[in-house]
């Protein structure tokens, strides 16, 4: 059962809610890295390559749909999962997420158990 | 052997006569024309008309054995009836082809020149009716025969063509009349859809009103007379007498008109027609108004006791009826329904011209056919009424109405579909409604021809729902309408085309789209800490934490809440400063007042702050608690952008225009130039990852923002990136003199020194809408200017030499600057700070704009007569002004009265407050002089009342009262933009002093 620690990256530009973020998922043993903004987010998956990302989508910088749409784009980058996280609730929004390539989509405010429910099933396919 | 032929036909012709239906008269006519020659010799009969689209004779009725085909290119080369025993005439003989070249036949010519009751208005052309009776015999007629059957074919045929002139003309004006109707209707549902109901029927029904008044007198019964005549003159040959009329009473029945008169042997009354009852009342004719002196005259039963004797008197007095020698006179009551609408008589010289009863019966018959003509002349009117009316209303309304035939093609538009497409008519007409006006959707996409409203219309034989499209106007510009389209149905329920109505939607539009954006901002900003707050929450609730654990969640929770909490209150003030609810306190306070709480906020960073203020400022007018609120918001941003600390220095000065500048600097992040335009807006926030830790509503600066403005000051900022940043607003200060709101003394001089110009100017950036107000400007004897935006309006007023008399100002304007900045710019101008501005807007910032010292304020959608009514008030020297005072006391109301009414003020007065606040709400006085101390309402009431209502919300108050106020009822009074005078205090200088304070009285 022993499987390799799973790299999950938190981008938030609101510090309360990567907070948030990481207690969710701290206490199953992810190796938690964490960006501040759309540059940083794109900077930190192209170096450390981590399985998942969690990312906002209003950040300052490149928002989250381009920051997805430059990692799905890019054959080095394309694996990483990416679950969307926004905090409008509209269709065009999910759209939008769809057509930048995510692969999954959560609207704030979202639950901490749904959240690691979902982020543990993702890991496990 | 003509009364008894007529009388033979009597009832067919009067039928005839009475039918508006066409089909049904072509079918009587043959049958009336067999009657005539059938019984002697075997007849085909035709009745033709003239087709004006094939330019030749169709049949529109004929007998089966008459080929239906026939058509005839010709028009008869005699121009009255005639008997043709064998046809030679190569055209007629081409025409009637082999089979019937050969037979005898009658040709009585149809031909009606005139319209029968009434002209149609405008001067448009109007069908005529031309045709012919066709009567082909199988064998040779008697020459002697041929003349009777064609002289009662020629008398058949009058009847006919007026008969069917006066159908074809009616179905022409109902035809349109039901046309205009679905317009009319089509236009109502859009109206309603989108308009206040109430506004809009008022608007219509006032204006229309003085159109259908001059259309009843124009549409006067001329040509019932003409109809009438004929009757008559029929008669009076027909009956072998002398003389006939028809009189008709009128609606009241006090007058008696004689309508229609004919004579033979005697000389035609003179004006006999402008006789009336009144008249001949007056004509005292002693000894006559006896029945029996008049032998042979007996009225009918159905003639009223008023009208026998008026009657009477009308025909002894100018027929000179004598009781001897006067002849017989027979007359008939002409009665529609069970309504006598007037008499026929007639009158012959000998007295042994007896009446017989053939004589009585043919005369009902006629005075029936009179009714039926006058019913006809009144329906007629009624539907030519109502044609007028939808005309006028099209013609008028602010909505583009157009017409289109089957294929969609406009047939025609209304003036204000030019209007709002900015293109001529003939630009238009005869092209598909879709293309000429090139309609897309909303965002721009093309339509496929079968979505389009007008073809839907059609097809499902209903209007539709009103639609939103883009159109291109004739300018090159597009522009958002909102469309409905309604199918056009005649009479008969046959659709002959389509009915589009439309109003300019771009500035609705634009409103709705920011607002989604502001509300889809406002989500985001609340669901963000709301995320955290739930989060940390349920984490708490599901899981086993260790006390610092615990305690970190909570805090979280705890400065999110906090943040959520913030967000909403600024969120609540920033809407009710936008909506113009907030109201400020006014008072002098000293700078030092609002500075000292301030510093008191900021004490863990009060080595930080450096204050500069120079000694003996003057006061300031200003609310303190709303400068405390932007003053710490200034200095909280400065300390949170400065992250790396650093001094912070507020310094206060008076500047070149007596205004006092504060300004906030600090030496932090600074602003990068590109993100300083959009600063004081709504939400923003620098775009730099550096600052997000900084929080803030992302509101504090539009909410300074607003409060500076309503102030009456100016704020705005200096930044170089990196440098840090210096925010400066300007505030009024206490002006020498009695207590007054700000802005109100500038109303003041207005009024005074312009008068020699009457040009307006218009700054409104939707140019149709201002163009129209520009018209009915023209109207009202003003000339404009028209501006679309405030930048303009500052640069043509900065060159201009003369100033304009008043401007008419749109508070949404597209540009950097809207209504309110202009407003603020021209008030803070000396030059010109005396040019009466009038607030046209939809926005309902009545208290704002007062505030801000406007002179008048208009809601759209703007009423003609009001606007007039304004710029005149605005823009005279010595208005009329109406006070209203308000006490319980007689002696009071009495003195006030008097002391006013000397110094020409005119002075309506209420000894309650209730009725106080109905003559306000109704007369809207200029200033409402008010006693505190009254039973069941008092002041304060009458104040609150005045205050939130919308028609009363602006007029200025006085309080006059003996009551000692406590400082919160200072304050109250203060609230409510109250002037406060004690009884003690109250001289006829003093109240003076007031009102004009509060009108803007020029002294």
């Amino acid at each position: 059962m022993e499987q390799p620690q799973a790299t999950i990256l938190i981008a938030d530009d609101e510090d309360a809610l990567r907070f948030l973020a990481c207690e969710t998922l701290m206490d199953d043993s992810y190796q938690i890295l964490e960006a501040k903004d759309g540059n940083k987010a794109l900077e930190m998956a192209q170096s450390q390559h981590p399985t998942l990302i969690l990312l906002d989508v209003a950040m300052p910088g490149l928002t989250g749909f381009e920051v997805c749409q430059l990692l799905k784009g890019d054959p080095a980058t394309a694996d990483i999962i990416i679950i969307m996280l926004t905090a409008h609730g509209q269709n065009s929004d999910r759209e939008q997420a769809e057509a930048s390539g995510a692969d999954h989509f959560m609207t704030k405010p979202f639950s901490p158990a749904q959240l690691l429910r979902l982020v543990e099933e993702v890991l496990q396919k | 052997m003509q009364v008894e032929n007529l009388a033979h036909l009597d009832t067919q012709i009067l039928d005839l006569l009475g039918s508006l239906d066409i089909n049904y008269i072509a079918i009587q006519t043959l049958q009336l024309a067999h009657a005539q020659s059938s019984p002697l010799v075997a007849a085909q009969i035709a009745l033709l008309q003239w087709d004006v689209t094939a330019s030749c004779l169709c049949v529109l009725a004929a007998d089966p054995t008459f080929p239906q085909d026939f058509t005839a290119d010709l028009k008869f080369p005699t121009a009255g009836p005639i008997f043709v025993p064998h046809p030679t005439e190569p055209a007629l003989v081409a025409a009637l082809g082999p089979g019937l070249a050969n037979q005898s036949l009658f040709w009585i010519p149809l031909r009606q020149s005139r319209p029968v009751l009434a002209a149609p208005p405008n001067n448009e052309p109007f069908p005529l009716f031309e045709g012919a009776l066709l009567v082909i015999c199988s064998q040779p007629w008697p020459e002697g025969q041929a003349q009777v059957v064609l002289d009662n074919l020629t008398r058949l045929g009058s009847y006919v063509t007026t008969a069917l002139a006066k159908a074809h003309e009616y179905q022409r004006v109902a035809n349109e009349y039901f046309k205009l109707e679905t317009m009319r209707k089509t236009w109502h549902q859009l109206w309603f859809s989108v308009e206040d109901k109430q506004k809009a029927i008022e608007r219509l029904l006032g204006r229309n009103q003085a159109l259908h008044d001059i259309g009843l007198a124009i549409n006067s019964s001329l040509d019932l007379k003409e109809v009438l005549t004929r009757i008559v003159n029929e008669t009076v040959k027909m009956m072998a007498v002398t003389r006939g009329a028809i009189a008709l009473w009128s609606e009241d029945n006090q007058d008696i008109r004689i309508l229609a008169e004919h004579s033979t042997n005697v000389p035609a009354t003179q004006n006999l027609t402008e006789i009336n009852f009144s008249e001949v009342a007056e004509d005292n004719l002693a000894g006559l108004d006896d029945d029996n002196q008049l032998p042979g005259l007996n009225f009918p039963s159905e003639i009223s006791h008023e009208a026998v004797h008026s009657l009477r008197r009308l025909l002894t007095r100018y027929w000179k009826l004598q009781a001897t020698g006067s002849g017989s006179t027979l007359i008939t009551a002409v009665r529609w329904q069970k309504q006598t609408l007037g008499a026929i008589i007639l009158n012959h010289p000998a007295p042994d011209r007896s009446f017989s009863k053939e004589d009585h019966d043919l005369l009902n018959l006629i005075a029936g056919q009179a009714a039926v003509a006058i019913e006809n002349a009144r329906l007629f009117k009624a539907v030519t009424d109502e044609r007028n009316r939808s005309r006028a209303i099209l013609n008028s309304i602010a909505d583009g109405v157009f017409t289109t035939d089957l294929d969609l093609k406009i047939t025609s538009l209304n003036p204000a579909a030019l209007q709002l497409t900015k293109y001529a008519a003939s630009d238009l007409l005869g092209r598909v409604y879709a293309e000429a006006l090139g309609i897309s959707d909303r965002d721009g996409k093309a339509i496929i021809p079968e979505a389009s409203p007008g073809f839907q219309a059609i097809k499902f034989r209903s209007a539709t729902e009103p639609r939103i499209f883009q159109i291109k106007l004739a300018n090159g510009q597009s522009a958002l309408i909102a469309l409905v389209a309604a199918p056009i149905a005649d009479s008969g329920d046959v659709i002959s085309g389509a009915v589009g109505v439309f109003r300019d939607v771009t500035r609705e539009q634009e409103v709705v789209r920011m607002k989604d954006e502001f509300v889809s901002l406002v989500s985001h900003e609340l669901r963000t800490p709301m995320a955290s707050v739930l989060g940390f929450a349920e984490l708490i609730l599901t899981r086993k934490l260790t006390e610092s654990k615990l305690n970190l969640y909570v805090e979280t929770i705890h400065k999110e809440a906090q943040r959520l909490s913030n967000l909403i209150g600024d969120f609540l003030d920033i809407q009710r400063m936008e909506d113009g609810r907030q109201l400020y306190n006014f008072i002098e306070v000293d700078f030092d007042l609002v500075l000292r709480p301030v510093l008191d906020i900021f004490t863990a960073q009060r080595e930080r702050i450096e204050v500069n203020v120079p000694e003996n400022l003057p006061p300031l007018w200003a609310d303190p608690d709303r400068i405390v609120q932007t003053l710490t918001n200034l200095v909280s941003n400065a300390i949170k952008y400065s992250p790396k600390g650093g001094q912070v220095i507020i310094v206060a000065r008076l500047n070149q225009d007596n205004m006092l500048e504060i300004a906030v600097k600090d030496f932090g992040l600074g602003i990068p130039q590109e993100a300083q335009g959009q600063l004081f807006s709504k939400f923003y926030r620098v775009d730099n990852t550096d600052r997000r830790e900084i929080g803030g509503t992302g509101l504090g600066l539009a909410i300074s923002r607003e409060i500076i403005e309503a102030h009456g000051g100016k704020i705005w900022l200096d930044s170089e990136l990196g440098q840090g940043s210096t925010f400066t607003f300007t505030l009024p200060i206490k002006h020498s003199g009695p207590a007054q709101l700000p802005g109100l003394s500038e109303i003041a001089q207005n009024v005074s020194s312009l008068t020699d110009s009457r040009t307006v100017l218009i700054v409104e950036d939707n140019v149709s809408l201002g163009r129209l107000i520009g018209t009915y400007l023209e109207e009202g004897d003003f000339q404009y200017e028209l501006v679309p935006s405030a930048e303009q309006a500052i640069q043509l007023l900065d060159h201009a030499e003369i100033l304009p008399a008043t401007i008419v100002l749109d508070i949404g304007l597209a540009g950097s600057m809207d209504g309110w900045d202009l407003l603020i710019y021209l008030k803070t101008n000396p030059r010109l700070a005396a040019i009466p501005i009038i607030i046209s807007t939809v926005q309902d910032n009545k208290v704002r704009g007062l505030s801000l010292g406007q002179a008048a304020y208009l809601s759209k959608p703007l009423d003609t007569r009001k606007l007039i009514e304004t710029i005149n008030r605005v823009t005279t020297n010595q208005p009329q002004r109406n006070i209203l005072v308000v006490d319980d006391d007689t002696n009071v109301r009495q003195l006030l009265k008097e002391t006013l009414t000397v110094q020409d003020f005119v002075v309506a007065t209420a000894a309650s407050g209730e009725q106080g606040l109905k003559l306000a709400a109704q007369n809207r006085p200029d200033v409402v002089v008010l006693d505190l101390m009254m039973p069941r309402m008092d002041g304060f009431q009458v104040l609150a009342h005045l205050r939130s209502h919308r028609e009363t919300i602006d007029i200025p108050v006085i309080i006059v009262s003996a009551k000692e106020l406590t400082h919160s009822e200072r304050e109250y009074l203060h609230n409510g933009l109250a002037f406060f005078l004690t009884k003690s205090e109250y001289t006829p200088q003093r109240i003076r002093q007031l009102l004009e304070q509060s009108v803007g009285l020029a002294e």
